[in-house]
């Protein structure tokens, strides 16, 4: 300890924070806080005033918040302060990655004077889910949520908690609210009266409380002022300086002792997330044995470097095998995928009038389905007919298995590989497969889910991305589609079908329905498209597969680097496999030895394969149907009377969750690959399964032992019946080999004879259809 | 016996005053009169209402026809003023009622980013309630179990839209009212112990 107490020490014995802030006057120590003191200041009383602070912008997957009404110089502050590179700077690794932000609560005073009847059921809707990336963001969690939550909570127990919480919970809440108005010195006894606990609020008529809380926000208003956020923010920094002090001897303390998670919040919002800037304030010296991150070290992935494998240095914690097998995986991915666009791309150019759609040829939807597949229009793995053999075969080796999150030490059968090889590609297959087929059905119909006009608005998030990643689609794409729109001839109805029933005797009921439209001239929508399609794919389809792979495992070694920085030890294989997983499963087959390979780590983990999900899914989860007692069921359209429509519904009820049952077969035989055991009721997800347990058994347990065994003696069934045995292994050590043919070389097509106009065999009723029986 | 009427505001027991803005205009399908044809089915009287259109007609009365659009692409002025023509157009009990049900739930699906809507979304339930209580059988079906009611949006959503402020006294009487068509009683018994709870403070 310093000779004489240090600024710190002395303040520590302060519980007053206006005490507090009149000692950093005197020690010279409020110039330090100067910036961020007027920031604060402009935020919260502009917020106070009734003027709108916070912007939501919805966006998916995440929204984004904006403050406004700063000016340069508070811009400047806020991104010096409160940026997410600046805080990393600083050593602050701590950020939580996703975030509720509630800024319907910072704008309930502008909300209040807009629509007062309705201003806290509005304010309470408007809450952003938002990446903790941007400085407003993080000005906003850090300090400006926690200041508006505790000053504004008598509108949530006077709003929606009205008459919810106990007499002791409303007079913890409210101890909490005086805390800070003392603390804040905020003079409005008056205005609080009538809302506080006892204080006669159910004499109040609606008006009455309406008004009682407008009254209160005009004294807040009236009473908050740049000295008011001074000492707000002594009051955040008495706690810190407590816990500092508590855990220090000698006056030196190591970060992670003393930042507790509010107090991580403290740290960014007025230190700029910078320990020795606190120590500083405090006027103490770093402990001996701190370590602070102010960088993370640079990602080096595998296949940056483009040597052979047996080249590539091996990285700190990996052997140069592991690097080359890792490399390989993602290598021979690249290949399919590159592969696969080829027959997209072809299947479509070819495309014409009469043929079947293909909505189908990229798999969407993971699972099976027992009953309805989808509109007519839809044919389900249509990629099998028309893709090579050999490629669906490649497809499904090299995305076969994943990783599931909660179970990174096994790795299992994927239920769709198709679907993940889908969502490997990413977005660019899902925009041009949705361009294609939206121009598809607006000329050949039934119906289109967007039109030509709508599809750039439609598809605006992956153009936004497209672009983002350096790989944008021309607009001139949704021109030249607009020209060629004109040029389609007018809608013809497509179908038209008359039906009659008999209802009763000597009474019928004649049906006409018209089934969509069709237009003339979809070849030239098609050749717009293949030929913008061909010119995007020469340009940037090698670099948005490298975007792929690099964003993703570059992503996952981020969040490594960044748990070490923070912690000072690397993850456990648990805590990583939340951020490992796409890449995992995209580029690794879901081993996640690789994945750590190729960010240069020593693996935490020593997956295991295991391997007994039976290779026709859809079969062996139509045997689960049949042995849960599924029977296909044809629910008559017209009922005799009310018993037999009710019979009807329930049996119909009944067949459903059997058929929902039998498709999550596969993930129950998923889990029990991961688990190693029988799955029980609470790892296959209660609440799905106890809504339809009761078609098995009244009693959830029994139903749910009845499910696994048949489940089970199914899969026993369906393997000696044929299919490959269970298999436990460990990965292969060596590098894989492709079994890829090499770069050239073109798989077989099967013979399907797609390129002819498809002929159905037994046209079905259209009621049938439509009840998708 | 089917029931229909000229416009919404005939309906007996309705107070309601048309906007400025449609009334008294010329709405296609404003004088249409509908046939009533007689059957029997399973030894029972029906009946049922033709109404007679350009191309053939069919059991869709002009108002019924406003109630079941697609909105999702329309603004909410245009859905309100779809909303307040319907009304003024002939139909049956419950194709007012669907209409109003199906105008407020899309405008509390767009309170967020239009809450400036939010009022005509509380005028159009207390309209809706109006109606089941002037006319039940707009929400009344047969079931096995003797009359039953159709779900009705406009009761949770007054609830709600009060419950969320601390207005308790306003959504109980809502969910009073909506006891009576067997909907909202666990909601009714919740807001009433709340109500006791802010009571009692008084006294402790």
């Amino acid at each position: 300890m310093n000779e004489e107490a240090s600024f710190g020490l002395r303040a520590a014995s302060l519980t007053d924070p206006a005490s507090l802030i009149e000692l950093e006057a005197t020690e010279g120590k409020a110039g330090m806080f100067a910036d961020i003191d007027t920031l604060l200041a402009r935020v919260a009383l502009r917020a106070l005033r009734a003027e709108t602070t916070v912007v939501l912008e919805r966006g998916r997957p995440t929204d984004s918040v904006s403050i406004v009404g700063l000016d340069g110089r508070l811009h400047a502050i806020l991104d010096d302060e409160f940026s997410v590179p600046k805080q990393h700077s600083r050593g602050a690794w701590f950020f939580p990655e996703k975030v509720s932000l509630k800024t319907g609560l910072v704008n309930l005073p502008s909300i209040f004077a807009k629509y007062p009847r309705f201003a806290t059921g509005l304010a309470s809707d408007e809450r952003a889910r938002v990446l903790l990336t941007g400085s407003d963001a993080v000005l906003l969690w850090a300090v400006v949520q926690p200041l508006f939550e505790q000053l504004l909570l008598p509108f949530d127990l006077r709003g929606h908690l009205t008459g919810m919480k106990s007499r002791d919970d409303q007079l913890v809440a409210w101890a909490s609210f005086d805390e800070i108005i003392s603390a804040l010195r905020l003079g409005m006894d008056d205005e609080i009266a009538a809302m506080r606990h006892g204080g006669g609020w159910n004499r109040l008529g609606a008006t009455e409380q309406l008004a009682a809380k407008q009254r209160l926000l005009a004294a807040l208003a009236r009473e908050v002022n740049d000295q008011t956020v001074k000492f707000y923010r002594a009051y955040r920094l008495l706690p810190l300086i407590a816990r500092y002090y508590a855990k220090a001897k000698n006056g030196q303390a190591r970060r992670k002792q003393v930042l507790t998670r509010p107090l991580e919040a403290t740290l960014s919002g007025f230190f700029g997330g910078d320990w020795l800037r606190l120590l500083r304030y405090l006027g103490e010296v770093p402990h001996p044995e701190e370590k602070i991150e102010t960088a993370l070290p640079e990602a080096t992935l595998f296949a940056a470097d483009t040597r052979i494998p047996s080249a590539t240095p091996a990285a700190a914690g990996s052997s140069a095998d592991d690097v080359g097998v890792a490399r390989v995986q993602v290598e021979e991915r690249v290949k399919t995928l590159n592969a696969f666009w080829t027959q997209f791309d072809e299947a479509h150019s070819r495309q014409s009038p009469g043929m079947r759609s293909l909505w189908g040829l990229v798999a969407e939807s993971r699972g099976v389905r027992i009953g309805w597949n989808g509109p007519d229009s839809y044919t389900p793995e249509l990629y099998r007919s028309l893709l090579p053999s050999g490629l669906v075969a490649e497809i499904e080796r090299l995305w076969g298995s994943t990783m599931l999150m909660k179970w990174p030490d096994r790795i299992v059968d994927e239920i769709s590989p198709h679907v993940l090889m889908a969502e490997t590609f990413g977005i660019a297959l899902r925009f041009w497969q949705g361009v294609a087929l939206t121009a598809w059905f607006v000329c050949e119909g039934p119906i289109s889910r967007t039109d030509i006009a709508g599809l750039a608005d439609y598809f605006q998030d992956d153009l936004a991305e497209l672009k983002r990643i350096g790989c944008p689609i021309d607009s001139a794409l949704f021109e030249q589609l607009r020209h060629a729109e004109t040029r389609l001839g007018p809608p013809e109805p497509l179908r038209e079908e008359k039906s009659s029933v008999e209802i009763a005797a000597g009474f019928g009921l004649e049906i006409s329905v018209s089934m969509g439209s069709r237009r003339s001239g979809f070849e030239g929508l098609r050749d717009v498209i293949t030929q913008h399609r061909r010119a995007w794919s020469d340009r940037y389809l090698e670099s948005y597969l490298q975007s792929r792979w690099e964003d993703e495992i570059g992503e996952a070694a981020r969040h490594h680097a960044e748990a070490i920085a923070e912690k000072g030890k690397p993850p456990t294989p648990k805590q990583f496999a939340k951020h490992a997983l796409f890449s995992v499963n995209h580029w690794f087959g879901g081993n996640l030895s690789a994945l750590y390979a190729a960010i240069g780590q020593e693996s935490a983990a020593q997956p295991v394969r295991v391997a007994f999900m039976p290779a026709d899914r859809l079969v062996f989860a139509k045997s689960v149907f049949e042995n849960l007692g599924g029977r296909a069921f044809d629910r008559q359209s017209l009922v005799s009377n009310q018993d037999d429509r009710r019979a009807q519904a329930e049996e119909q009820d009944r067949q459903n969750k059997l058929g929902w049952l039998a498709e999550e077969s596969l993930r129950f035989v998923q889990l029990h690959e991961a688990l190693g055991s029988i799955p029980e009721m609470k790892d296959f997800g209660a609440s799905g399964f106890q809504h339809r347990s009761a078609s098995l058994s009244p009693d959830p347990q029994q139903a749910w032992n009845k499910y696994a065994s048949v489940v089970e003696a199914t899969l026993g069934a369906v393997t000696r019946a044929g299919e490959p045995r269970p298999t436990t292994s460990m990965p292969t050590a060596a590098p894989y080999v492709s079994p890829t043919p090499p770069a050239g070389t073109q798989f077989a097509p099967q013979p399907s004879g797609d390129d002819q106009p498809e002929r159905t065999s037994e046209p079905r009723h259209w009621l049938r259809r439509f009840l998708g029986r | 016996m089917v029931i229909w009427f000229r416009r919404f505001g005939e309906i007996p027991g309705i107070t309601y005053e048309s906007p400025a803005d449609v009334r008294g205009r010329k709405l296609p399908g404003r004088d249409a009169v509908p046939e009533i044809h007689v059957f029997e089915l399973e030894g029972k009287r029906r009946e049922t209402l033709w109404w007679p259109a350009r191309g053939g007609g069919g059991s869709a009365s002009p108002a019924h026809e406003r109630a079941f659009g697609d909105f999702g692409e329309v603004t909410t002025p245009a859905l309100l003023k779809n909303c307040h023509e319907g009304l003024e157009l002939p139909g049956e009990p419950s194709d007012y009622h669907f209409l109003i049900q199906g105008s407020a739930n899309a405008l509390w699906a767009r309170r967020r980013e239009e809450p400036q809507f939010l009022a005509d979304m509380e005028r159009l339930c207390q309209l809706d309630i109006q109606l089941i209580e002037a006319v039940p059988g707009a929400v009344q079906y047969e079931s096995g179990k003797g009359t039953s009611f159709y779900s009705v949006a406009a009761f949770s959503l007054l609830i709600n839209l009060y419950e969320r402020e601390g207005s308790l006294r306003e959504a109980l009487d809502v969910a009073e009212r909506a006891s009576r068509y067997g909907q909202g009683d666990d909601v009714r018994d919740q807001l009433v112990e709340r109500i006791a709870m802010v009571e009692s403070e008084h006294h402790q």
